[in-house]
């Protein structure tokens, strides 16, 4: 297993991203890859490493040029440094900080559409911490900027504004109890979603669930971001809809995300939403934009092309559940295989639900658990049925796997 | 705690200036040398007492780079005050407060009232806006203006209460009827426990 991995990286590294390996290399994603080969990874399956390549020098050029010339833009991140990430102490060095000013200067000179926007420095910040050369972080970021979001994400905002749109959308056709729970109290995605956008979830949640987070938005793309966010509301969906005071729901949604240490069980959700993809982001883009244009603001038109295949409907009992899982989690509670017998092994003992990829076990077909200890509720295959939540979230991983290349 | 009024009170201003730093000092009683700059808007929350009323105040506090702006709309909209921040060591922010005031003039609640802030006063020393300039200016607009330091403290109680007691003013000259909610004053106390538990702690949002 271990050597397949290593031959994975080393055909990578040879060859780059292939149609042979991008699923491969997807599948390693999945699970976290080993910290040693992530830098390679997203260098690769980002384009960076095919930029540095093709232009080389280009970085230190600028560099050299540009980088004692006060502009506007160079005076916004002068601003900004000392308040990246402050209470980390990698961002208190000042080679460290050096750097960050380094990179964001020199995308300034590259693209003075964009030039500096707040939030960027978040985005270079969590890529320096992962360890890449300022050179690579450059490309890295102009790969995000230029390849991954529209066009108009930084320089004036419109994009971001746009995708707020989106997401309430999702919101409403994903989980509409709770979209209805919060525009009761007057809370609109676009109150709380700025930094999940423009920072990519950066300071949104622990550095480990943001690295995991940005293993799989390399490879799917913005798509992903929508993804965690709607997985995020779905974790917290029953604390939030119980909030009826404005500003309390404001500030669980502001802070809660810091509590989700464990990625696997946000990643796994997200990975599993199989009825949201670029195409559908992509024309929900295109329908807000036009319909901005036209200044109207009624969204309610507008729908996700959902098509209900196969879901796993778990809980025949809800009364039971909702005691079990008060007994056992203050979480979700579900599980999804094709036979009950097999998830108490890979529950382990602390009472925080986990995901397990069973691709590689006796059990092939179904591999997404999610669930905790102790907790047996049966479960059906349902067909057709739709309870109002991400019910797809329950399909396997294998599947969506090869959704995904 | 039964609380009469609620004001919701937005902060504005050039980046950098100091306006997470005025609200944290204001509700927390804190200052943070090493404040993270600001992309979503924080919210804050303070009860206060102005003579006999009772008020709570909603205080969203935003990001101040230009093109941010564009997002500002969802945070003023409905705000019955706004803080105008400037740096008194940054010429450049106090022409920023002009240009939001002539946006908040056109866009927002017509009923809004200032207060703007000459923050940073500690730095006396390096003041470029002189205080005299910034004071007429806010007497022009109907503001009131206070010279401010969220390190200090100086002066950042005084103008977050004079927004209250404008606003209060606006209400009670044009006769709207003061509204009183308990469910909503059963929440703010627990709140309150909230804050005291944090502070206790040490621990900032």
């Amino acid at each position: 297993m271990e050597r397949s991995k290593d031959q994975i990286i080393e055909d990578l590294n040879k060859h780059g991203l292939t149609k042979k390996n991008k699923p491969l290399i997807t599948n390693l994603m999945l699970n976290g890859p080993p910290h040693k080969d992530r830098k390679l990874i997203w260098l690769e399956t980002s384009g960076a490493r095919l930029q540095m390549k093709t232009n080389p020098n280009y970085y230190s050029a600028i560099v050299e040029d540009k980088l004692k010339i006060k502009t506007e833009f160079s005076q916004q991140i002068d601003r900004d440094l000392h308040r990246t990430f402050p209470a980390e102490s990698y961002f208190v060095e000042e080679k460290h900080l050096t750097s960050l000013r380094k990179i964001l200067v020199a995308y300034s000179w590259r693209n003075p559409t964009v030039g500096y926007c707040q939030g960027l420095n978040f985005l270079v910040g969590r890529l320096l911490t992962v360890g890449f050369s300022e050179e690579e972080c450059f490309w890295l970021l102009a790969q995000i900027i230029e390849a991954y979001l529209p066009n108009d994400y930084f320089s004036v905002m419109t994009g971001v504004i746009i995708d707020q749109q989106v997401f309430q959308v999702l919101l409403k056709n994903k989980l509409p109890k709770m979209a209805k729970h919060l525009s009761s109290i007057g809370i609109d995605a676009s109150l709380y979603t700025v930094h999940w956008l423009v920072c990519m979830f950066a300071y949104t949640f622990p550095k480990n669930v943001v690295m995991r987070i940005w293993d799989i938005f390399f490879i799917e793309g913005s798509v992903f971001l929508f993804k965690i966010g709607l997985s995020l509301m779905w974790i917290f969906r029953k604390e939030i809809t119980k909030i009826t005071d404005f500003n309390e729901a404001f500030r669980f949604l502001e802070f809660q995300s810091q509590n989700i240490a464990d990625p696997d069980i946000i990643l796994g959700l997200a990975i599993s939403m199989k009825s949201i993809n670029s195409k559908t982001i992509d024309k929900l883009r295109e329908k807000l934009r036009i319909q901005s244009q036209d200044e109207t603001t009624c969204n309610d038109s507008v729908s996700t092309e959902d098509s209900a295949k196969s879901y796993t409907e778990i809980c025949t009992d809800e009364s039971e559940c909702e005691l079990k899982s008060k007994q056992e989690c203050s979480y979700f509670t579900f599980r999804s295989t094709s036979g009950v017998s097999i998830i108490d092994e890979y529950i382990n003992d602390s009472n925080v639900p986990k995901v397990v990829d069973l691709a590689n076990t006796i059990d092939n077909d179904k591999n997404l658990v999610i669930g905790c200890k102790n907790h047996a509720c049966p479960i059906k295959q349902s067909s057709s049925v739709i309870r109002g939540d991400i019910e797809e979230a329950y399909n396997g991983l294998r599947n969506d796997q090869n959704e995904i290349s | 705690m039964e609380v009469d009024r609620e004001f919701k009170i937005v902060t504005l201003g050039e980046g950098r200036v100091g306006k997470t730093s005025l609200a944290m000092r204001y509700v927390r009683g804190q200052f943070n040398e090493k404040e993270q700059s600001t992309t979503n808007a924080n919210f804050l929350e303070k009860n206060i007492r102005i003579n006999e009323t009772s008020i709570k105040l909603n205080i969203w506090d935003t990001a101040g780079q230009e093109r941010f702006r564009a997002l500002a709309p969802n945070y003023y909209r409905e705000a019955k005050g706004a803080l105008l921040v400037y740096d008194i060591t940054d010429k450049e922010s106090f022409w920023k407060v002009v240009s939001w005031v002539e946006e908040l003039k056109m866009q927002a609640d017509k009923d809004i009232s200032f207060v703007i802030a000459g923050n940073k006063c500690d730095l006396e020393l390096d003041r470029q806006i002189p205080k005299e300039q910034a004071i007429a200016y806010a007497k022009q607009i109907g503001a009131a203006h206070y010279s401010t330091s969220a390190k200090s403290g100086m002066g950042v109680n005084e103008c977050f209460e004079e927004i209250a007691k404008l606003i209060l003013d606006k209400e009670s000259r044009s006769g709207s009827p003061i509204r009183s909610s308990k469910a909503r004053s059963r929440v703010i106390v627990k709140n309150q426990e909230e804050v005291v538990k944090k502070k206790k702690s040490g621990g900032c949002c």
